[in-house]
Order: structure tokens, then sequence, then C-alpha cells
């Protein structure tokens, strides 16, 4: 009698062992799959292992119904973006032959008239605003889009800092002040055309806001992953509250309402920077000076 | 999208003439993808706000979430668990594992959860921040900057949803600092990574997206880019 029930016992809880590890084997392989399904989704390779009427294949079939409408979603913004873009790089590009006919006309009308010199040049102050303003959104517009892809290659500093001395020779001479390069052999990473229109225009911001006689000096300083330009002045400097803002899209700092200027430049540079792996960082002390520091990716020696 | 949310957050320690109102009303959100600077004197309460955010101290009321997740309704095993996941550290000591070499120490997280190591995301990492030659040297080996280098990896590794830095450049010469720091934003910008960094230095706190100054356990002034 006793050894009845022991042996029916002993069944009860051999096939208890044997369902339990029968089920948690299936649930194992099951969860194995599902974190493979996932993963697969993660990558963006996502194909349907099975068509049957498992539970697992409709699972399959759900997830990539999801993965399909979202990525048409992102797709869907994408184009939208592009339009926009698109609608912007086309005002842009129309607007810009108006606008040096306006330029044209307004000079011959300052040199043929000797009446109302003073609307005039105020009329031509407007118009090279407004030129320089579309100029920027056009380079804006294109590098956001993706027209003008940065390419980042060896460059030696030297040459980008002799062709910025070139552009702003007439400038410098125009108020007296002296713009002083270091001499540099290091190389750096990045694309030297719109480097170059970056260091630019940091620069024009430098001798804009430097008093006749002063002092704008470009100093190169090696670190191990990035090489520093700094753009120093000694002009109006930046309040320390005002220095996160001025890299902000048409900020323009009130005490500098009266200078021309329409505040992108700097944003610009701050995104030329950017794209190239690079950032901008500045230190400035109101009615010292400003430091504009340029860290961009050294180029690594072969 | 919101990483970050602090409502109301109060840290007192002690009771009656010698209370200490370490965090007083703080009330914070974080964008995906910032770059915040938490800037104070030592003793504004700004470590303890951190400490507070990553769930590593409990705040006397008011509440953290996390991606979505409130961290004072959680239990200390599903915070430990919540944490490895979703926020990474780096803090002023580096607090590599000294017997594990820099690859070892890197993935260690990731491996901690179990899960199989994106071989080209890390790659990627390592590669960025300038480590791949000393990935089988044991962290002694190392210098300062190399050792911060090798932390942010590992924090970045587990992508984290956010990742918070204690005082970072604490401990090595200014122009490591840069260097690390530089790499720093460089990789927050590459990989979207949040970043929420504890810094006395104002100097330093200039490299984020959005500056907060925290005095006396509140926020005085929080200054972002347009």
């Amino acid at each position: 009698m006793i050894e009845t029930i022991m042996l029916i016992v002993v069944i009860f809880v051999l096939s208890g062992v044997f369902w339990y590890s029968f089920f948690y084997q299936k649930e194992k392989k099951l969860l194995n799959r599902l974190q493979q399904m996932l993963d697969c989704a993660v990558d963006g390779e996502l194909e349907r292992t099975e068509v049957s009427e498992e539970k697992y294949s409709a699972l399959e079939n759900s997830m990539k119904q999801y993965i399909d409408s979202s990525f048409l979603a992102g797709k869907n913004q994408q184009e939208q973006k592009e339009v926009i873009q698109k609608l912007i790089s086309d005002i842009a590009h129309q607007t810009l032959t108006p606008i040096s006919n306006l330029k044209i006309y307004g000079e011959i009308l300052s040199e043929v008239s000797n009446e109302n010199q003073e609307e005039i040049a105020t009329i031509l102050e407007q118009t090279d605003k407004l030129d320089f303003l579309i100029q920027s959104l056009v380079k804006l517009s294109r590098m956001e889009s993706g027209i003008i892809a940065v390419h980042s290659e060896d460059t030696t500093i030297k040459q980008m800092l002799e062709s910025i001395q070139q552009q702003f020779n007439v400038k410098v001479r125009e108020k007296n002040i002296t713009l002083s390069l270091c001499d540099t052999d290091l190389h750096v990473r990045c694309d030297s055309k719109w480097t170059v229109e970056a260091l630019g225009n940091i620069v024009d911001n430098a001798i804009k806001y430097t008093a006749c006689g002063g002092n704008v000096q470009i100093k190169v300083e090696q670190y191990s992953f990035f090489v520093k330009i700094d753009i120093i002045d000694d002009g109006i400097g930046i309040e320390k509250e005002e220095i996160p803002k001025i890299f902000g899209r048409f900020y323009r700092s009130l005490s500098v309402a009266d200078q021309p200027g329409v505040g992108i430049g700097l944003f610009l540079a701050r995104e030329i920077i950017q794209a190239q792996k690079g950032y901008i960082k500045v230190t400035s002390k109101r009615g010292k000076g400003s430091t504009f520091s340029v860290f961009l990716p050294i180029a690594k020696k072969e | 999208m919101n990483i970050l949310k602090a409502v109301n957050l109060r840290k007192i320690y002690g009771q009656g003439e010698t209370e200490v109102r370490a965090l007083d009303g703080i009330n914070l959100e974080v964008e995906k993808g910032e770059f915040v600077a938490i800037v104070g004197t030592s003793g504004s309460g700004k470590s303890t706000l951190l400490h507070i955010i990553g769930g590593l101290d409990n705040p006397t009321s008011g509440q953290v979430i996390v991606d979505g997740q409130n961290l004072s309704h959680m239990t200390d095993e599903e915070l430990t668990i919540f944490r490895r996941r979703n926020i990474g550290f780096v803090f002023q000591q580096y607090n590599l594992v000294p017997m594990l070499n820099v690859w070892e120490n890197i993935v260690l997280p990731v491996k901690l959860d179990g899960k199989k190591i994106e071989k080209g995301y890390v790659n990627e990492i390592i590669n960025t921040l300038g480590i791949r030659t000393k990935l089988e040297n044991l962290p002694s080996a190392l210098s300062g900057g190399q050792q911060q280098r090798v932390a942010i990896a590992r924090a970045l590794a587990a992508k984290p949803a956010i990742l918070l830095a204690d005082e970072p450049t604490g401990n090595l010469d200014s122009k490591t600092s840069q260097d690390v720091l530089g790499l720093l934003k460089v990789t927050s910008k590459r990989f979207h990574q949040t970043i929420v960094m504890i810094t006395h230095n104002e100097e330093i706190a200039q490299m984020a997206d959005r500056i907060l100054q925290i005095e006396d356990g509140k926020i005085v002034s929080d200054s972002g880019l347009v």
C-alpha cells in the first residue's frame, strides 16, 4: 500500500519537474527569439522569419508594421523639412539680383545727384545690410540642407590666416587697427573655405567692435586633440550674462544697437565650426575686450 | 522631449536650529540632447542636486522624473537596475576598476546588464575619444586625462538616457581639462547625448548649451542659447 502511494508521489514529482523544465525552456527560447527580433529591429534589419498561425509570427508582423510606419513618418518629416529649406533657398536666390540692382542704382544716384546725399547714404547702408543678411541665409540654408557639405581635410592654419588677413586689409587700414597674426605650422582637419568664412565672421566682429587704433590679434595653440585659434581684441567687450546669447540667431546686443549688423555672423560661425567637430568658446570683459577661441580637431600625423 | 524633470525638490539636513536647506524648491527640465551645466560655489547644493537627480540620494520632498520614470516610486533594487540602464556617471576621481583593462572597464556596465556589446558603436566612441591605443592597458598606466576619457567612454557605452558629470575635470590641469571637455562636447553632439554637468568653474560651464546657476539651494539664473 505504502509502496503504491510512494510510487504515485514520485511519478507526480517527476512529471512536475518535467513540465516545469519544459515550459521554462520554451519560455527562454521565446524570450531569446524576441530579444533577437528587437536587436534586428534596432539595426533596421527586421525581416519576417516565418509566416504561420503561431503567436510569434503575428507579433513579428505587428513589429514590422510598426517599424515601417515610424520609418515612413520620419521620411515624411524629412521631406517637409526639405521643402521648407528649398523655399528659403529659392527666396534667397531670387532676391540677390534685385538687391545688387538696388546697390548699383543707389551708387549711381549718389554720384550724379548733389541733393539728398544723407538719405541716399542711408538707403545704401540698409541695402548693404540686406545684402549681407540674404547672403548669410543662402549659406545657412545651403549648409543645413546639405547642398554644400563640409569636407574636412588636412589644412594648414597659416594659409587660412593669410587669406583672412588679405580679406580684411582694407577694413583694418580704414580704422587704423593693427591685425597681427602669429606664425604657425600646425595642421587641422577642416574645410578651409567654410572655416575661413567662420573665422572671417569673428574677425569682422572684432574689428567692428574695436575702436580706431586698437589691436586685433590671432594666436594659435596646440592641444592633444584640438588646435585653438584665439581671436583677441581690445574692443568694447561683452557682458558676462550676454555671452551665451551672442551665438543665437538674430541676437543683437542692446549696447551695440547703433552699429550696423543683423546678428547672423556668429550663429553661422558656430554652425560651421560644429559641423567640423569643433567648438567655440568666449572670454570677455566689458570695456577690456574679447577673446573668441575656435577649437578645431588637430590633423593626425600619418 | 523632456528627458529629466525635477519638481519642487527639497533636501533638508538636521532639524530646528541646525536645519540646513541644501535644496530649497528646485524646479528643472532638461530636453533630450541638451548639454546643461550647473554652476555654484561649494555648499550651494549643486552636488546634492546631482546625486538626487541620479537616484544616489533621496530628496526630503519633491520628485525626479527621468525618461518618464518617477524615481521616488522605486525600491532600492529597482533604482539600482534603472541607474545601470539609464543613467551614466562621470566622477571627478574617475572610479575605474583597477583590475580591469580599459576595454573591460568600458563594456562592464553593458555586460552587467547581460546585453550584447554593440562593437561598432563602442568602437566609434573609443575612436572619438582617442583611446584606441590604450585598450589593453590597466587604468594605473594612464594619465588623469586618459582615465577620465575612459570613464566618459564607459558612461556612453551603455547609451544612458542621461549622463551626469560631477566636476569631471576637477583633478586635471587647465589644458587637459579643455581637451577632455572639448571631447565631451563633441561626443554629446555626435551621439545626441543628454548631459548634466556640475562645476564651480564658470569658464568650464561655458562649454554647455545652457547654464544654471545655483545658490543656497535655489536656481538663481538659467541662461541658454536661443
